[in-house]
Order: C-alpha cells, then structure tokens, then sequence
C-alpha cells in the first residue's frame, strides 16, 4: 500500500479487549487450554461473546496452539480470516497491522490475535530446547561452534556497542533494576523482589556481557487481544484504543550487515514508515513497551527509535529517563525480564492498559500515545511494531 | 577426540567444508562482480548472477565481537564452559564474516584485535575453523 492508503487506516480499527491467563513457569495445561482462556477473557474484557470472533491469528516458533485447535475448542464454525504466521518476536507488531487491515478491509469484523506457549515447562527457545529453532542453512556456521541461543547473538551486538560507544555494565543493570521496580506494581509479574546494582553485578554469567538478570523469564502463559473497527469500539465497555501505525521491516541479518555493525538494530528501517503512517514522532510517545528478549535489546531501540542520540542509550537509561516517571517510561509492565516471556502480546496488553488510564501504582499519568515493539531485528533481519492512541 | 556438533552440511557449503578439511579456509566469489559471499547463496546478492566460483581467503580477520558463553544450551558444549565465540570480519572484504571460536588468544579481547583462522580436525570426516591471536597484534 502507499502511504497514502496506509494512512487513511489510522485509528480505523481498535483493540477493544485484552486478556491473560496466569504467568507461571510450570502451567501444568496444554498450550490450548491457555489459548482459550486468553481469548475468552478478553472477549469478556470487551464486552463481547466469543461467537462474535470471525477472524483469528498468532505467530509461532516453539511452543503454540495451532489457529484451527484454538477455533475449534472455542466452537467458532465460521473464521472468515485467519493467520499463522512462523516467527518469534519480531512478529508481534506485524500480525497486528495485518489484523487491523483484515477488519478495515471488512475481511473480518473481530479477530483474536493470542501468543500461547509453555515456554518454560514445554518447549523452551535455544537449544536447551533441542535446537535452535530458526530454520536455514546458516545454523551449521554457528552450532559447531556453541553458538545456539538468541542470548550469544545478542551478546555479540551488546559487547560491539559498549566497544564502540562506551555502555557499560552499569547501564545495561539499569535496564533490568527499573524493570523490575515496575513490576513491583504488577500483580501478573513473575518477578516483583527489588533488585540492586549489586545483585545484578553478582548474577552469574550467561554469556558475557550478559548476566542472569539481563535475560527475560521463560515463561508458561498466554495473552490475547480483540480487534474490531473503531465503529464498533465506541458501543463496547472500555474507552476505545486505536491502532494508529504499524509497521513491519525486514533488514540485513546479522551476517549480512554492512561492515559487520551490530551496534545499529534494523529499527531505523522500520521507524521511518512506523512514524510516517502514524503522523507521529518519538517526541509524541507517552510511554515504550520495548521488546525486552534481552536487556540490550531495550537500549538498542531508545537511540534507534530516536528517544535519545546513537551511542547515548547507556547514559538515558541510567539518568532515570526510561524509569517511571521519566521522560519516556519504558516496560511499565517490568516487561519480559520481570513481567514474563509472552512473546510481545503481553506488552500490547499493557500498553492498552496505559491508555485506558487502567494500570493502577504503573499508570503513566496522562498517556494517551503507546509504542509496543517486537524485536529489533537481530538474528534474521525482522522486526515490527504498533502504536496504539487514546483518540 | 571430544564429542562435537557436526555441521548440517548441505549441496550449497559442501565446496566449503571440503576446503576445510585440506585447511583451506574459502568463500563464494561471484565470477561477474568479483564480490566475496559467506554463508554460501544460490545467487550473487550484489548482482543476482548465479555463484559456483569458490575462492581461497588468506584466513586474516579482525575480531568485530564475542562472547563467554556459560550457559550450557547443549550437552556437548558441557564440558567446555565457559568457552569464546568469535564474530570476525575477514580482510578480504569489509561486512564478510564468520562465526568460530577463539583459541590461545594470549591477548586481551577487543573489537579490531588482528585474528587468523586455524584449523580443527574433530572427526575423520569434520574440520572446524578456529581463530586464533595473528603474529602482528
């Protein structure tokens, strides 16, 4: 579509309804089972039946409820339109926007869109999993040589920024200490103990320069969420909350950069169709639900989605600027490192919360403009992301 | 010889690792745009010519990052904790890299630290590229 056609899409479609089910590390039910609930409770949280629902959609890598197990266990007979998508984070944002064009197009009139996996207590990412599970060929230049977790390839990207630009250990703890001050305030948080420097310092090494605390929580839950035309939002229970943008981009992967930089996500790439179908900058955004896989992933994407300088992340985080209460509040949630792993559905959740004016000792006064993410890029070169608006 | 992952060989990086068992370390080299190319690709992703050429490297590189792994992520890693993977770029051609792990470094790490590739014969059938500190850093 041209820009044009992508901006008369603006807040035509919303999210009317957000749901969860418990955030555990031992779920004890399948993967469907937590679909379900998920879907049901955000229907209920819209107001909504759940026969209503005509069109469906997730993305998976590892652990999943397939779209026609879930249709079928909540007896919907009639999927207009539906999506699975293989992927991992990087494709939240994305199965968004193609949702919100399912229901401005009339292809659909309510999807579900739900993440659910026992990501923990099932099957878990990397290896520990039994293989890494991003197909293609370039694996057999990496497994021989222990390269087998998304943790080393972000590794890689975080020690050529603190080589480059200065970041230190320090600003990357800062990311994972305000976090998990966040999730202190969220019932749903696996994490709600309040760390200090020194105990991020102390965590055992994963690999370096990451340690524990900066690696999200494997997680067993699943999150969902409703979409309807905003039309249809303005009868529902909650005060409507519009899908502005999204955007989806897919740059060099990581051996594919130029000159070899991993200190530059492919976010840049994405970022200027993202601001350009929303009309909006990052001047305009209230509050960041940054996809959080790892730590650096977060300072990554507030210099490359303009929030601070190139190469200044390390100093942003650590003058408070991303805590509550600073001047763009990042994963109010505690996001993956304290909240839990939902694969991004669970930071459109909140992000939707923060609009509503909904997320209690966490609300971020006055939000009114949300950007959620999915991850930034590195691994295979996609990425996307959603901004959401209080009209 | 220690447990080891074998590399999931396939018809576009057999010429590869057959080099790698005569010590040879090579890329793609595209016959019409002379660019190098690694991991190998059915086309030249300059000029989208098909690429059979194989040429050889002098195995000179820098490193562009690392990383201490800790974390066993797979059993035959094990015994190996903590061991260094390599992210290198090779002199050959700026953004042409490759991934091994670092052996008898004898210096410390830093991005640009001068590296060449070394050879590990871990079966009959199976040569890894190492890397290893270059005589000139």
């Amino acid at each position: 579509m041209s820009d044009p056609q992508l901006r008369s899409l603006r807040d035509r479609v919303a999210v009317v309804g957000i749901g969860y089910t418990a955030l555990t590390r031992d779920s004890g039910r399948t993967p469907l089972s937590l679909a379900t609930e998920a879907i049901s409770v955000a229907a209920a949280d819209a107001g909504l039946p759940v026969d209503e629902i005509d069109g469906i959609a997730t993305f998976h890598v590892g652990d999943s409820a397939p779209v026609h197990e879930v249709a079928g266990a909540l007896g919907l007979p009639g999927m207009r339109w539906f999506n699975e998508e293989f992927g991992g984070g990087n494709r939240v944002g994305a199965i968004i926007g193609q949702a919100a064009t399912a229901v401005a197009t009339g292809a659909a009139r309510t999807v579900a869109v739900y993440r659910a996996m026992n990501g923990r207590s099932g099957k878990r990412m990397g290896a520990s999993g039994g293989g890494r599970s991003i197909p293609g060929g370039e694996l057999q230049f990496q497994q021989p040589y222990g390269y087998l977790a998304p943790s080393q390839g972000y590794a890689f990207a975080a020690r050529a920024h603190m080589e480059r630009y200065g970041t230190t250990a320090e600003q990357l703890g800062a990311i994972a200490i305000q976090q998990r001050a966040n999730a202190v305030d969220n019932p749903r948080a696996l994490m709600r103990t309040p760390i200090t420097l020194d105990d991020y310092l102390s965590a055992r090494p994963i690999a370096s320069p990451f340690r524990l605390l900066d690696c999200c929580l494997e997680t067993d839950g699943a999150c969902a969420l409703v979409i309807t035309s905003a039309d249809r939002a303005a009868d529902l229970r909650h005060v409507p909350v519009t899908i502005r943008a999204w955007a989806s981009a897919m740059g060099p992967d990581d051996m594919s950069k130029p000159d070899g930089d991993l200190t530059t996500s492919n976010v840049p790439i994405l970022a200027r169709s993202l601001y350009s179908m929303a009309g909006l900058g990052p001047e305009d955004i209230d509050v960041a639900e940054l996809y959080d896989a790892f730590s650096f992933s977060v300072l990554v994407q507030l210099e490359d989605y303009g929030f601070c300088k190139k190469g200044e992340g390390g100093p942003f985080l650590e003058s408070g600027a991303a805590a509550l209460g600073g001047t763009i509040p990042v994963n109010t949630h505690g996001g993956f490192l304290s909240e839990g792993y939902v694969h991004g559905i669970n930071h459109v959740c909140e992000a939707v919360d923060q609009l509503r004016g909904n997320a209690g000792a966490r609300q971020v006064e006055g939000a009114r403009v949300a950007l959620s993410t999915a991850q930034p890029g590195y691994l295979t070169g996609a990425t996307s992301a959603v901004m959401l608006v209080r009209p | 010889m220690t447990d080891f992952l074998a590399p999931d060989i396939d018809p576009d990086s057999a010429p590869f690792w057959a080099a790698t068992r005569e010590h040879r370390l090579t890329a793609q080299r595209c016959a019409a745009c002379a660019r190098y190319q690694f991991p190998p690709r059915p086309l030249c992703t300059s000029c989208h010519q098909p690429v059979t050429a194989w040429a050889d490297l002098s195995g000179r590189g820098r490193l562009a990052s690392w990383t201490e792994t800790h974390h066993v992520t797979h059993p035959v890693f094990a015994a190996r904790i903590p061991y260094l993977v390599a992210f290198v770029e090779l002199d050959e051609q700026p953004g042409l890299m490759m991934y091994g792990n670092i052996r008898d470094i004898g210096s410390p790490l830093r991005v640009g630290l001068p590296v060449q590739a070394c050879f590990e014969d871990v079966s009959a059938e199976t040569t890894l590229v190492q890397w290893t500190a270059r005589a000139d850093s």
